[in-house]
């Protein structure tokens, strides 16, 4: 499988009045064609704002300061060129045509994200007559086509509603349709499912997956649920304070997380194969993103924290078997120097 | 972690916001805002907009300078200085024309005749100065009604024959436009917050009612304040303030005016109480305070009340420039107030006439006054207004 | 749709009569009636009327007759298109206010007209360019615009009219065509008088028209619609356009009726301070001496009209707008 999107050292900030507030920072991965990448972390760790950099809609006065999003885009004669999203105009026409049409996405509360005073048909054939070359007849056929495929029953009808009178089911169905009307190489979805009940969210997440094989387009799936991304992720990518902590094959970090935050966060998960008496939580807040921590930025809440390494060196990326990717002085000699207990044994199971 | 619901609360950027507010205000270094009561969140806020803050401090002086408008005045708001009908505003210099530095004074003002037109002008005798001085002793007043005192701010020697310090000039009578502005401004001003205080018990109470009861009550009160406000305000008010009789006192017309501006003013205060009343009946809070067995009316004033009197404080800033408008209006077209009583309107009558105003544009100061008091309340209830959104960031 | 507006007429009865009785009421308030005041007026010019000659003169206007009755009277032939004498005029209501009305009715539509052209687009410039240049100079204006009384309004433009042109900027008609029967070359005259007051009595409306379209805009700008329609790879003018900008005109194109009331008061001081030949003086007077069925009519009929205009715009906006006919105001 080749590479569709490779984002390097990714650097999005917010110019406030107070200070500068690096809500991704240094942030690399790499989502291949068809694949889904699931992105966890808890609020404000700069997910979302990493799915905005690569759509190239940060509003000011967030900026992507610096990093290259290489993406893929496949030719008319079956090539395929590599283009850095950052280097285009982000209102200019190419971008515009890679939004929408090649990258797509949903977001976390369906009915808000639909236009009050507009039909959701009238929604959905925009997309379609904004990246294809089709007459408007012919776009309301396409847009029908695609309410059928997101299961929504009496189609033809619902082309004529207002977001108003749809549940924030179908509403995320009608955005799901409208998104991957085009057929997109890539849908980044923002917290899809976290706006809705559970059964819902069942129903929305069988459906994407449905899709995604159907379609083999690869999806960027954003999330706090781990149990979410257990269901739908071929790969996890885990973000704490706009870095990404840890990287690898969905089922290695399932089975063996190595870094505190992703063992804290699994910890925090119920269970069905375990029996707990109850659910751990990771002590503490995500800090302040002004502040200016020392060293791992997840060293005031990290259950494994060495005194004097953790607060002090900044820890970078570490390749481990397997295609892991971990920051985490844990598994540098720093650790072993001080003699710490180290994490493999202290954690899990 | 904050509700991932809201897309605000899940940015990163609120928190920072606001820490740094308090830290800029001084008051708190580490602590955040969740130890501050909204009251004091919304002085934070008020503070920061220095427009709305500026505009405050002007309104106290203006309401300052009406309260003593007989000792900053140099003259009596009745004193006609009959050589000096319509005298321009008198300039203030601090340079003799040898290029000398001194204290203000001003120069005598001779009357010639124009041979032209056969106006007479007031013409500035260079040889004559008259220093500007502080704390005279001038026309007798009783401050208040009680303190009987003779002395002004200020003033100058032989007003009667050199001409007297009319820093806005004069009426068609001789009378110092701005001692009688200070003095309007007694009348015009107190009329807003007058007015407003009867509005506001009217709206609250029908407001409340309307909220608290619904049903047949609320339906009632809402078409009272929908055929009210369907009627054209100024032929309303017109009939209301010509139905007051000639002969009335004036401190029965000035209530008979305020009386007739609160009439519309209420209709914005009881909505918004009333959708008040209706959204926080719904609130956890309020469901809270009801299943731990609260006293409806000790609900209402523990809860309900302080929960949206902020947003009142807000419509009452913004009515008061629309009452203080609404006199001026009648008094203006002699159907309010009318002389010897000072207000804005009153004053601004004897500029009815274009001819007066192109010979005599001075006559419009009091204008000057109602756009500036109406601009800085309007500033003020912005302020107050952004003060009191809880989900405003700064 | 047709529901709609027959229960909305319906509703509209009960106001009319309420509006008919209060303008009565007011005018008879004041003790005394125009009798008193004309026999006051009469006697401080020296002569005195005997108690026949009063009481003929008040048999004549029909104000010896009880208060209640002659309501009844006025309202019934009122009604019939009949709206009594005038006493100060000796002329038959009905004439005295005809083309004066349609002035006033003209005059508002244009101020209506004004005040949404100019509103709009500023509102829409400003919410877009926030915090620009343009923006904080439209922020002022409109301060300013708030905070000026109209008709002091139009005693500034009459000075500056006076200094700057040498000419007064009153009337709405030259002289040559006071006089004159309606023509196209009197039609094309009025509306080059009209556009100052009109320009006067609209500077409020549009300065409060701004800030609450500025307002509402920057809020829907924020939504996350606005997002989904960027995501799309929408051209950013036409996203504003199509989208924020959509949902912000609603609640204000939807209150034009409500800007009524307002506008036709303020047509009313305007015109006093202008000298035009609308309802606003004629009121005025009226008022001032007691001409009971003028003024009571003239009030009557300025309220109604407004009611009327507010009705056409909730029906246009119903028509427009299926959520409103089924009674979920607002947006959003």
């Amino acid at each position: 499988m080749d590479t569709l999107l490779e984002v390097r050292d990714l650097q999005t900030h917010f110019f406030m009045a107070e200070g500068v507030a690096k809500a991704v920072d240094s942030t690399t991965f790499s989502i291949r064609r068809g694949q889904v990448l699931g992105v966890v972390g808890e609020s404000g760790c700069g997910k979302s704002v990493t799915a905005r950099s690569i759509m190239r809609m940060v509003r000011p006065p967030g900026h992507t300061v610096d990093g290259e999003i290489l993406y893929t885009r496949p030719d008319e004669d079956g090539q395929s060129t590599v283009v850095d999203l950052l280097q285009l105009p982000a209102t200019g026409t190419e971008m515009r045509a890679i939004r929408g049409g090649e990258i797509a996405m949903i977001f976390q509360e369906p009915r808000a994200s639909l236009s009050p005073v507009h039909k959701v048909g009238d929604q959905i054939t925009e997309n379609i007559l904004l990246h294809q070359p089709v007459t408007q007849s012919e776009a309301e056929d396409i847009a029908i086509d695609m309410l059928q495929q997101v299961h929504i029953p009496l189609a033809e009808q619902r082309m004529n509603a207002f977001a108003h009178q749809l549940s924030g089911g179908m509403c995320q169905r009608v955005m799901i349709a409208m998104a991957l009307s085009c057929h997109p190489s890539l849908l980044i979805a923002d917290e899809p499912t976290t706006a809705l009940d559970v059964t819902t969210e069942a129903q929305i997440l069988e459906l994407m997956q449905g899709l995604q094989a159907e379609l083999n387009m690869a999806i960027m799936f954003i999330t706090h649920d781990l149990g979410v991304v257990a269901d739908m992720a071929d790969e996890v990518a885990v973000m704490y304070l706009g870095k990404i902590v840890e990287r690898g094959a969905a089922a290695d970090i399932f089975r063996d997380p190595k870094h505190p935050y992703t063992i804290a966060l699994l910890e925090s998960l119920p269970r069905m194969d375990q029996k707990r008496e109850w659910l751990q939580t990771i002590r503490g807040v995500v800090p302040d993103p002004y502040s200016t921590l020392n060293g791992c930025p997840f060293h005031p809440r990290c259950a494994d924290f060495i005194a004097g390494v953790c607060d002090e060196i900044v820890p970078q990326p570490i390749t481990l078997e397997d295609n892991r990717e971990v920051r985490c002085l844990l598994y540098t000699e720093h650790a072993h120097q001080e003699s710490s207990p180290v994490a493999e044994e202290t954690s899990h199971q | 972690m904050t509700s991932a619901a809201d897309p605000r609360a899940a940015s990163p950027y609120e928190r920072g916001n606001i820490s740094d507010l308090l830290e800029a205000e001084g008051t708190l270094g580490e602590s955040r805002t969740q130890f501050l009561t909204p009251r004091q969140l919304m002085l934070l806020r008020f503070r920061r907009n220095k427009m709305a803050v500026f505009s405050m401090w002007f309104m106290v002086l203006l309401y300052l300078s009406a309260l003593l408008a007989p000792i900053i005045s140099p003259y009596d708001k009745t004193h006609r200085f009959n050589k000096h009908l319509y005298l321009p505003p008198r300039e203030i210099h601090i340079r003799a024309d040898d290029g000398s530095w001194r204290r203000p004074f001003v120069y005598a003002v001779t009357i010639e005749t124009n041979k032209e037109t056969f106006t007479r002008d007031f013409v500035e005798d260079r040889s004559q100065q008259y220093p500007v001085q502080f704390f005279v002793k001038g026309d007798p007043y009783k401050l208040w009604g009680i303190f009987r005192m003779d002395w002004h701010l200020f003033g100058v020697e032989n007003a009667e024959e050199v001409g007297p310090i009319f820093l806005l000039g004069g009426d068609k009578f001789g009378r110092d436009i701005f001692g009688r502005a200070l003095h309007g401004g007694r009348i015009s001003l107190t009329i807003g917050l007058v007015g407003v205080t009867i509005a506001l018990v009217i709206g609250l109470l029908l407001g409340g009612l309307s909220g608290l009861y619904g049903g047949l009550v609320d339906n009632l009160i809402q078409r009272l304040i929908e055929f009210i406000r369907s009627i054209p305000t100024i032929p309303l008010w017109m009939g209301l303030a010509a139905a007051m009789p000639a002969d009335w006192p004036q401190t029965r017309v000035y209530f008979g005016i305020t009386i007739i501006l609160s009439l519309l003013a209420w209709t914005t205060l009881a909505r918004v109480v009333r959708g008040k009343f209706l959204s926080l009946r719904n609130e956890d809070f309020v469901l809270a305070a009801q299943s731990a067995g609260a006293n409806q009316w000790y609900l209402i004033w523990q809860h309900l009340v302080p929960s949206f009197m902020s947003y009142v404080l807000v419509d009452i800033t913004l009515a008061i420039p629309g009452m203080i408008i609404g006199e001026t209006a009648l008094s203006f077209l002699g159907l309010g107030l009318v002389s010897p009583t000072v207000s804005w309107g009153v004053m601004l009558k004897d500029a009815q006439q274009v001819v007066e105003i192109a010979i005599h544009p001075w006559i419009l100061w009091p204008a000057m006054f109602v756009v500036v008091t109406v601009l800085a309340l309007n500033f003020i209830g912005d302020g107050l207004r952004d003060a009191a959104d809880p989900y405003a960031d700064l | 749709m047709r529901e709609y507006i027959l229960r909305r007429v319906i509703q509209l009865i009960p106001t009319l009569i309420l509006i008919s009785i209060v303008s009565f009421t007011i005018i008879q308030l004041p003790p005394g009636d125009y009798v008193t005041t004309y026999v006051a007026n009469l006697a401080a010019a020296g002569e005195e009327l005997s108690e026949e000659e009063i009481a003929a003169l008040e048999e004549h206007y029909g104000l010896n007759q009880p208060g209640y009755i002659q309501y009844i009277k006025w309202i019934t032939n009122f009604v019939q298109g009949d709206m009594g004498l005038s006493f100060y005029w000796d002329r038959p209501v009905n004439r005295l206010i005809g083309e004066r009305l349609m002035l006033t009715m003209i005059m508002s539509f244009f101020t209506l007209l004004f005040v949404y052209a100019m509103a709009i687009p500023i509102g829409i410039y400003s919410a877009v360019r926030q915090y620009s240049l343009a923006d904080y100079v439209f922020t002022f204006i409109g301060f300013i615009g708030l905070a000026t009384p109209n008709f002091l309004l139009a005693l500034i433009f009459m000075y500056i009219g006076i200094k700057v042109f040498g000419a007064s900027a009153g009337g709405l008609f030259s002289t040559e065509y006071l006089d004159a029967d309606w023509s196209v070359a009197k039609v094309w005259d009025m509306l080059k008088h009209m556009w100052l007051p009109v320009v006067i009595v609209g500077t409020a409306g549009t300065a409060g028209t701004i800030r609450v379209m500025r307002a509402t805009t920057l809020d829907e700008i924020g939504r996350p619609y606005v997002e989904t329609a960027r995501s799309k790879g929408l051209r950013e003018g036409r996203l504003t356009m199509k989208y924020p900008v959509r949902v912000a005109l609603n609640p204000i194109l939807s209150t034009i009726g409500w800007r009524l009331p307002e506008i036709v008061s303020g047509t009313v001081l305007v015109a006093l301070v202008l000298n035009l030949p609308t309802t606003g003086p004629l009121l005025w007077r009226a008022l001032m001496s007691q001409d009971l069925y003028l003024a009571a009519s003239m009030i009557m009929i300025l309220s109604t009209l407004t009611l009327i205009g507010t009705l056409i715009s909730d029906i246009l906006l119903a028509w427009v707008d299926p959520r409103i006919r089924y009674g979920e105001r607002g947006t959003t």
